[in-house]
């Protein structure tokens, strides 16, 4: 068990460690584009093809990979003053009932998400001006929600597990919420 | 149907899992109620997010990082610091002000609490000014971030309502803006000055020194008239303003300050982003979900019942007013913006109401829940940099909220006070 238990979590880890670096890179590399687009309009009156388009689907593609993150580390904000009005020991059991309901979200999403893959990849469709296939495009949403779900499973395991760990954890997030707007 | 999937919204939403897989629970439950495929759901949230102004989240936030990391704020702080500084409640006008110089530059107003409470808390602290009233002054002018122009609020809002300008709602936000700034700093003055330290003679700043600070703090100075400025000329939008910002807040950082690493920024890089998929992914949900508001028409019929029981169009806003603070209480304030507006604008546009206007109105009253308990996330902030407890400055920041309402209510029945600049400026008629 305590093998299993490694392993997972060094799976974990990788899996943030890429999630991370696609996030960084696609966050630099929009701002690139963008700040790029706004010089050569104003100062060479010269607007590039398709810019636009790719900002787009790096903002789509990175919102979701992020979201993984932040469901990983709890900062997606919730109303919980009614949970935390329970007793604690049924705050646990709500907190699983949660988990479930979100991982059922995931799953749906995800095969659902890969069934449009599959309906772009026959119908070939392409994007308005770069061209790119609009299968790989919209692949950002079954991939983002699947990683949402490998993670909210992971959290499952450890409110399982150490559960005096998450009570900790659930306040922390509060003032996690915090960054957020 | 309508009221299953109502009862399930709330049921799933009281068991405090995240906002944004209550929203997609909820439409999950509608499509497999109605038969609908259920494909739409991941094809709606992809068009959901594939929309140019949302970058201007990730990149707001991101300038708010890289000003901390890289020295702005410090500089911001010093600057005013020299203008202030030696009266009595110095520390505290300054809170205020450094506030409405950040709001010209970011437009989130959690950015703002956390990087000036982190150098302000502390500071007032040292000095001798109670520790309830230091962070209370903190989370409520941090409120200010998201009304002075750019605004982050205000360009969500224009995504989820369609047909208002930017540009009008960012010019309509700089006198309630201001509003709140000044009426906080009068209200220090009143009711709060016995809760500053009183003013020690120190020794005079010599004349080089304030100088140097000027020169210092002039290159974030003027930062937000860049912003503003190139917003109204049209040399950039208010959505690229966001990219201009980060660039030069990066660029002062990296090369004239020289106080940002690379390793620094990779980090703040990541964060803006987890925090952006956070949000986007209520925003993502949110697509398909108004989709089905639309279909099923419930703006419309919410309007016909409004206004079978009520022609009163002032009381209509009192009333939506009164909602809207309650909804923010425990609400962040984009879900609250994407879920209301769609519901409430009809009805407030069919009683006559500009839409700029009324813009102004839904964000401040949000707004206003970030310093309301229980859910208030700029005071959870501020407890978590002072290290006191959420309700002692619960009862210190209560003041502030009465006046963030009463400026509200001044607003919504002055019309003119918002609309009298876009009106200069020929934005809106």
């Amino acid at each position: 068990m305590k093998i299993n238990i490694k392993i997972l979590e060094n799976l974990d880890s990788k899996i943030d460690w890429i999630t991370s670096i696609i996030v960084i890179y696609s966050l630099s590399l929009m701002l690139l584009l963008v700040f790029s687009q706004i010089v050569f309009r104003d100062l060479f009156r010269f607007s590039m093809y398709g810019i636009e388009e790719l900002a787009r689907y790096l903002l789509v593609a990175f919102s979701f990979f992020g979201a993984s993150i932040a469901l990983r580390k709890n900062e997606l904000v919730g109303v919980t003053f009614a949970r935390n009005a329970l007793p604690i020991k049924t705050q646990r059991w709500v907190d699983l009932a949660g988990i479930f309901l979100v991982s059922i979200f995931l799953m749906i999403i995800t095969i659902y998400g890969f069934r449009l893959v599959v309906s772009l990849l026959k119908t070939g469709q392409l994007s308005p001006s770069l061209r790119i296939p609009m299968s790989i495009v919209y692949s950002v949403v079954p991939l983002g929600f699947l990683l949402m779900l490998f993670r909210s499973l992971l959290n499952a395991f450890d409110l399982f597990f150490c559960c005096s760990l998450k009570k900790n954890a659930k306040y922390k997030q509060i003032t996690e919420e915090s960054k957020k707007i | 149907m309508i009221f299953v999937v109502a009862i399930s919204f709330i049921l799933i939403l009281l068991l405090g899992i995240p906002v944004a897989f209550v929203i997609g629970l909820t439409v999950l439950i509608y499509m497999l109620l109605t038969g609908l495929p259920l494909v739409l759901i991941p094809q709606r949230m992809f068009v959901g997010l594939d929309v140019f102004v949302l970058m201007a989240v990730p990149f707001f936030i991101l300038a708010g990082g890289i000003m901390n990391a890289g020295g702005l704020t410090k500089r911001l702080i010093r600057f005013s610091y020299i203008l202030v500084g030696s009266v009595r409640g110095g520390l505290a006008y300054i809170n205020v002000i450094v506030s409405m110089i950040f709001a010209g530059i970011t437009g989130a107003a959690t950015a703002d609490v956390s990087s000036i409470g982190a150098i302000l808390i502390p500071a007032m602290k040292k000095k001798g000014y109670e520790l309830g009233f230091s962070s209370a002054i903190t989370a409520a002018s941090s409120t200010i971030g998201g009304i002075i122009p750019p605004s982050l609020p205000f360009i969500v809002y224009a995504i989820v309502a369609g047909n208002v300008s930017v540009a009008a709602l960012f010019l309509a936000g700089v006198i309630p803006g201001l509003m709140i700034g000044l009426f906080q700093m009068v209200a220090i003055r009143l009711f709060f000055i016995n809760k500053c330290p009183p003013a020690i003679k120190h020794e005079k700043i010599p004349l080089s020194d304030t100088l140097k600070e000027i020169r210092d703090a002039i290159l974030a100075l003027i930062m937000p008239i860049i912003m503003i400025g190139g917003i109204l000329s049209g040399i950039f939008t208010p959505t690229e303003s966001s990219a201009i910002a980060c660039v030069y807040a990066l660029v002062i950082s990296l090369f004239i300050y020289k106080e940002l690493t690379f390793s620094k920024l990779q980090k703040i890089i990541l964060n803006s982003a987890v925090i952006t998929g956070a949000c986007f992914l209520i925003v993502a949900v949110c697509s398909p979900f108004g989709w089905i508001l639309t279909v099923e028409m419930i703006p419309l019929k919410l309007t016909t019942w409004i206004l079978s029981l009520t022609n009163n169009s002032n009381l209509i806003l009192l009333l939506v007013i009164l909602f809207l603070l309650f909804i923010g209480t425990f609400m962040d304030t984009i879900a609250a913006l994407i879920i209301t507006v769609p519901v409430l604008l009809p009805t407030l546009l069919k009683v006559g109401f500009n839409p700029v206007h009324v813009a102004i109105i839904i964000c401040f009253a949000l707004y206003i829940g970030l310093i309301t308990p229980p859910v208030g996330i700029c005071l959870y902030i501020a407890s978590s940099i002072s290290g006191l407890s959420l309700e002692k400055i619960s009862k210190a920041i209560f003041p502030f909220i009465i006046i963030s309402i009463l400026i509200l209510l001044s607003i919504a029945y002055f019309p003119d006070i918002v609309l009298f600049i876009p009106r200069l400026f020929g934005k809106i008629r």
